[in-house]
C-alpha cells in the first residue's frame, strides 16, 4: 500500500514537469512570432518612409530653386559677386549658393570669358539637389555678334563682309551675309527670322562714370605764338575788302590806272575818285580798309596822288579807328602838306603807337570837295597801302613722341605738355602720342581729342575724351579679354576711329562716328551710340560683340561672336543678365 | 489531469492570440505593401516626369511634343521623352543612356484619361506644333489604375529654364 502511494506521487511529479516544459515552449513560440510580426510592421513603416522621399525630393528641389532665385536677385542687385558662398537655412534644410567666375560645375571653362556660374545646392534630410545657371556681365544684346537698334528707322543692307555669328536688327533686313548655320533675326520677319526673345533692349546708359571723370579734367587752354607782319593792298585784283561810304552829297570811288586828267599812275590800279568841280557837284566820302590787328603798334605806308584846292576847299584825310569803325581819329590832316596840289606820286606814312593798337583796327581815306568848285579834275587816289598786323599761331604742346610712359609715375611727360597725377595722364589740349609705350594701371583723360600712332598701350588703362579718340598705324591696345586688367576701356563723346591697329577691351563710342578700318582687329565689346558705325576693308575683324544704337555700314571684313572682358561689378553702368537656357540640374 | 487541461487551455489561448496577431500583421502588410507599391510607382513615375519637364532648355524643345508625348531637350544636350501609349503604359527614352535607352516607366495608367497640356501665360491651351514660343506652363495629368486601385495625379509644371528668358541660338 505504501509502495503504491509512493509510485503515484512520483508519477504525478514527472507529468507536472512535462506540462511546464510545454507551457514554456508555447510562450517562447508566441514571443518569437510576436517579434516577427513587429518586424513585419516595421517593414511597412519603412515602405512609407521610402514613399515620403518623393515628397522630400520635391521639397529639396524647391529649396534649390529658392537658392537660385536668391542668388539671381543678389546678382541683379550687383551684390553677389563680392560674397562668394552664401548659406541659408529654411524648411528643415539649407541651401548653399556660390558665384563662380571661372568654371562650371565640372570645373571646366565657362562658354565665354564674360560669363560666371551661379550654382545652388540644397539638402533636406538625406536628399540633396544641385543646379546652376550662367550669368553674363553684359546685357542680353551682347550675346549677339551684332545688334542694331535702328533708332534711325532704316533697313539693314550689308554691302560686304561676313557675320560669323547670329545678328538681330530692329527693322527690315534687305541684305545680309552670314556664315553657315548663323541666323539673322528681327521682330517682323522681313528679311530675317522672327525673334521671340523680347528682352533685347539697347541700354540707356548715361555713362556717369566717364562724364564725371571728364568734368574733373583740366579745362582747355589754347597756347598761341604771335608774329608781326603786314597786309598789302595794291588793288590789282579788286577792292581787296575795302569799301566806299558817303558822308555827304555823293561817293564816286573806283579803281583806275589813270587820273581824271588821264595821267598814268604807273603802279597799275589805284583806288580813288575824280574831282569834277562844279560839273557834278561836291563830294564828301571815304574808302575804309578791312579790320586788321595792330596790337603792338606799327607803321602804315601808302602812295597817293592829289591835285586840288589845297588844304581847305579840297580836303584829304587819313583816319584810324581802333574799335572797328565806331570812332575815328585823324592820322594825316588835310593841311599837313602831304596832299598839296601835285600830279605826282607821294609816299605817305603814319605810326600806330604800341599803346593804341588793337585787334579791331581800320583805316580810311576821306575826301571832301566842300563846294565842288574850282578843283582840278585830277582827283584823289591811293595805292600800295601797307598796314601792320599780328599773326597768331596755335602751339601744340600735346605731341609726345618716342617715349615710355608709366602711369604710376607722377609728373610732366614733356615740358608744357601732358602730365600724370594720381595715375591719370591728362592735358589742357589735344594729346598726340607717336611711337609711345604706355603702361598702367591708370587713366588717360582729356577734354580734347587723343590720338595714338604706332603706340603700345597696356591693359588696365581707361581712355576717355570729350572729343575723339584715334588709334592708328599699327598701335596695339591691351593683351587679351580675360579681365579688365589685361584689356583697355575707351570712351569717346564725339568720335572713335581705329585704323590698322589691334584693340582688346571695351569701346564706348558716341557722337558722330565709330569707325573700324584698314586691318583693324578689335577683340571685345563695342557699344556704339554714334550716328555712323562703319566697318570696312578686308582684313578688319571684330571678334566679340558689336551693338549699335543706330545701324551699321558693313562693307568688308568679319564680325564674329566671341569673348568679352569680364566686368562683373563694373563702374560703367553695364548691367549683367542671366543667360537663357543655361539652367541645369546635375 | 488538471495540470494537463490548464496547459492545453493556455496553449490554445496563446496559440489563438498568436495566430490572430500573425494573421492581422500579414494582412496589413500585404494590403499596405500592395497599395504602397501602387502609390509609390504612380507617385515616382509622375514626379519623375514632372521634375524632368522642368529641365526643358528652350521653348522649341517642345516642337516634337504632343498631348500624349513630351520631348525634353536639356542644357547638357540630353534628349528625354515620355510617351503615353494606348497600351496603358508610359515609356521613357533618354539619350544619355547609350545601350538600352528606352524603358517602361509604368504600365498602370488609363491612357484615355491621361495627357500633357501646353498653356500660354493666360492659361489658354496652345497648339504646341505652331505656338511653342508662347508656352509658359505644362499641365500634366495621369490616371494610374491597378486592379481596384485608382488615383489621378494632376499638376502644373513651369520649366524653370523657360522662366529665366527665351533661349535663342545666340545664347549658346
Amino acid at each position: 500500500m505504501n509502495n503504491q502511494l509512493l509510485e503515484l506521487i512520483q508519477g504525478k511529479s514527472k507529468r507536472s514537469g512535462n506540462g511546464f516544459i510545454l507551457l514554456g515552449s508555447a510562450m517562447a513560440i508566441f514571443l518569437i512570432l510576436s517579434i516577427f510580426s513587429i518586424y513585419l510592421l516595421k517593414i511597412v513603416v519603412s515602405e512609407n518612409t521610402v514613399s515620403n522621399y518623393n515628397l522630400l525630393d520635391i521639397k529639396t528641389r524647391n529649396l534649390m530653386i529658392s537658392g537660385i532665385e536668391y542668388g539671381t536677385q543678389r546678382f541683379l542687385d550687383n551684390s553677389l559677386i563680392s560674397e562668394g558662398t552664401i548659406s541659408k537655412t529654411m524648411d528643415n534644410g539649407n541651401f548653399i549658393i556660390e558665384f563662380n567666375p571661372s568654371t562650371n560645375q565640372e570645373d571646366q571653362n565657362l562658354p565665354y570669358t564674360h560669363f560666371a556660374m551661379l550654382n545652388s545646392s540644397a539638402i533636406i534630410s538625406d536628399v540633396s539637389r544641385d543646379s546652376r545657371i550662367f550669368l553674363s556681365s553684359y546685357p542680353n544684346i551682347f550675346n549677339l555678334a551684332f545688334f542694331g537698334n535702328n533708332s534711325g528707322s532704316g533697313s539693314f543692307n550689308q554691302s560686304g563682309g561676313n557675320f560669323d555669328g547670329d545678328i538681330h536688327f530692329n527693322g527690315t533686313i534687305t541684305n545680309v551675309n552670314l556664315s553657315p548655320g548663323k541666323v539673322a533675326y528681327n521682330y517682323s520677319g522681313n528679311g530675317g527670322q522672327i525673334n521671340y526673345d523680347t528682352n533685347l533692349d539697347f541700354p540707356n546708359n548715361p555713362f556717369s562714370y566717364f562724364v564725371n571723370l571728364l568734368n574733373s579734367a583740366p579745362n582747355t587752354v589754347t597756347n598761341n605764338t604771335t608774329s608781326s607782319s603786314t597786309i598789302f593792298y595794291d588793288f590789282e585784283d579788286g577792292w581787296q575788302g575795302w569799301s566806299q561810304h558817303q558822308v555827304q552829297w555823293r561817293k564816286t570811288w573806283g579803281r583806275r590806272t589813270t587820273s581824271g586828267t588821264n595821267i598814268n599812275f604807273g603802279t597799275g590800279n589805284a583806288l580813288g575818285t575824280i574831282n569834277n568841280g562844279r560839273t557834278y557837284g561836291a563830294e564828301h566820302s571815304y574808302v575804309q580798309s578791312p579790320v586788321f590787328n595792330s596790337t603792338g603798334g606799327g607803321t602804315i605806308t601808302f602812295n597817293s596822288w592829289a591835285n586840288n584846292e589845297y588844304c581847305y576847299w579840297d580836303a584829304e584825310y587819313m583816319e584810324i579807328s581802333y574799335n572797328g569803325g565806331s570812332n575815328w581819329s585823324v592820322l594825316i590832316n588835310n593841311c599837313d602838306g602831304l596832299w598839296s596840289n601835285s600830279n605826282s606820286k607821294k609816299s605817305g606814312s603814319a605810326t600806330i603807337p604800341a599803346s593804341s593798337g588793337t585787334a579791331n583796327t581800320r583805316i580810311r581815306f576821306r575826301y571832301n570837295t566842300r563846294d565842288g568848285c574850282c578843283g582840278n579834275s585830277f582827283g584823289f587816289f591811293i595805292d600800295n597801302v601797307s598796314v601792320p598786323t599780328q599773326q597768331s599761331t596755335p602751339v601744340d604742346y600735346g605731341i609726345v613722341e618716342n617715349m615710355t610712359i608709366n602711369l604710376s609715375q607722377d609728373g610732366a611727360i614733356i615740358s608744357n605738355g601732358p602730365y600724370i597725377s594720381n595715375q591719370v595722364l591728362t592735358f589742357t589740349n589735344k594729346m598726340t602720342f607717336n611711337n609711345c609705350t604706355i603702361t598702367g594701371i591708370g587713366k588717360i583723360i582729356n577734354r580734347e581729342s587723343i590720338e595714338f600712332s604706332n603706340c603700345d598701350v597696356g591693359g588696365g588703362i581707361e581712355i576717355m575724351s570729350l572729343d575723339e579718340i584715334i588709334i592708328k598705324n599699327g598701335s596695339s591696345f591691351g593683351n587679351n579679354v580675360e579681365s579688365l586688367n589685361s584689356s583697355v576701356v575707351s570712351y569717346s563723346k564725339n568720335s572713335f576711329e581705329i585704323d590698322n591697329s589691334t584693340f582688346y577691351g571695351i569701346i564706348f563710342s558716341k557722337g558722330d562716328k565709330t569707325h573700324f578700318k584698314n586691318g583693324a582687329n578689335v577683340y571685345g565689346a563695342i557699344h556704339s551710340e554714334a550716328a555712323n558705325c562703319i566697318v570696312e576693308s578686308n582684313s578688319t575683324n571684330i571678334i566679340g560683340s558689336l551693338v549699335s544704337k543706330y545701324s551699321l555700314s558693313f562693307n568688308s571684313g568679319t564680325i564674329r561672336k566671341g569673348d568679352l572682358p569680364k566686368i562683373f561689378g563694373n563702374n560703367y553702368g553695364i548691367s549683367g543678365t542671366i543667360v537663357p537656357g543655361s539652367y541645369l540640374e546635375y | 489531469m488538471i495540470e494537463m487541461i490548464i496547459v492545453i487551455a493556455t496553449m490554445a489561448v496563446f496559440g489563438a492570440l498568436t495566430a490572430e496577431i500573425l494573421s492581422n500583421a500579414t494582412r496589413v502588410y500585404a494590403s499596405s505593401l500592395e497599395r504602397q507599391q501602387f502609390i509609390s510607382e504612380a507617385r515616382s513615375s509622375f514626379f519623375k516626369i514632372a521634375r524632368e519637364l522642368s529641365w526643358q532648355k528652350s521653348f522649341d524643345g517642345f516642337s516634337e511634343s504632343t498631348n500624349k508625348k513630351v520631348v525634353i531637350n536639356t542644357e547638357d544636350e540630353n534628349v528625354i521623352s515620355y510617351e503615353m501609349r494606348s497600351t496603358n503604359d508610359i515609356i521613357n527614352t533618354n539619350s544619355q543612356i547609350s545601350q538600352i535607352n528606352t524603358e517602361l516607366l509604368t504600365n498602370k495608367i488609363n491612357y484615355n484619361n491621361s495627357e500633357f497640356s501646353y498653356l500660354d501665360a493666360d492659361n489658354n491651351p496652345l497648339d504646341i506644333q505652331t505656338q511653342s514660343h508662347e508656352i509658359k506652363l505644362i499641365n500634366l495629368k495621369v490616371n494610374f489604375i491597378d486592379g481596384d486601385h485608382s488615383i489621378v495625379f494632376n499638376s502644373d509644371v513651369i520649366p524653370y529654364g523657360l522662366s529665366i528668358g527665351k533661349f535663342m541660338s545666340y545664347h549658346e
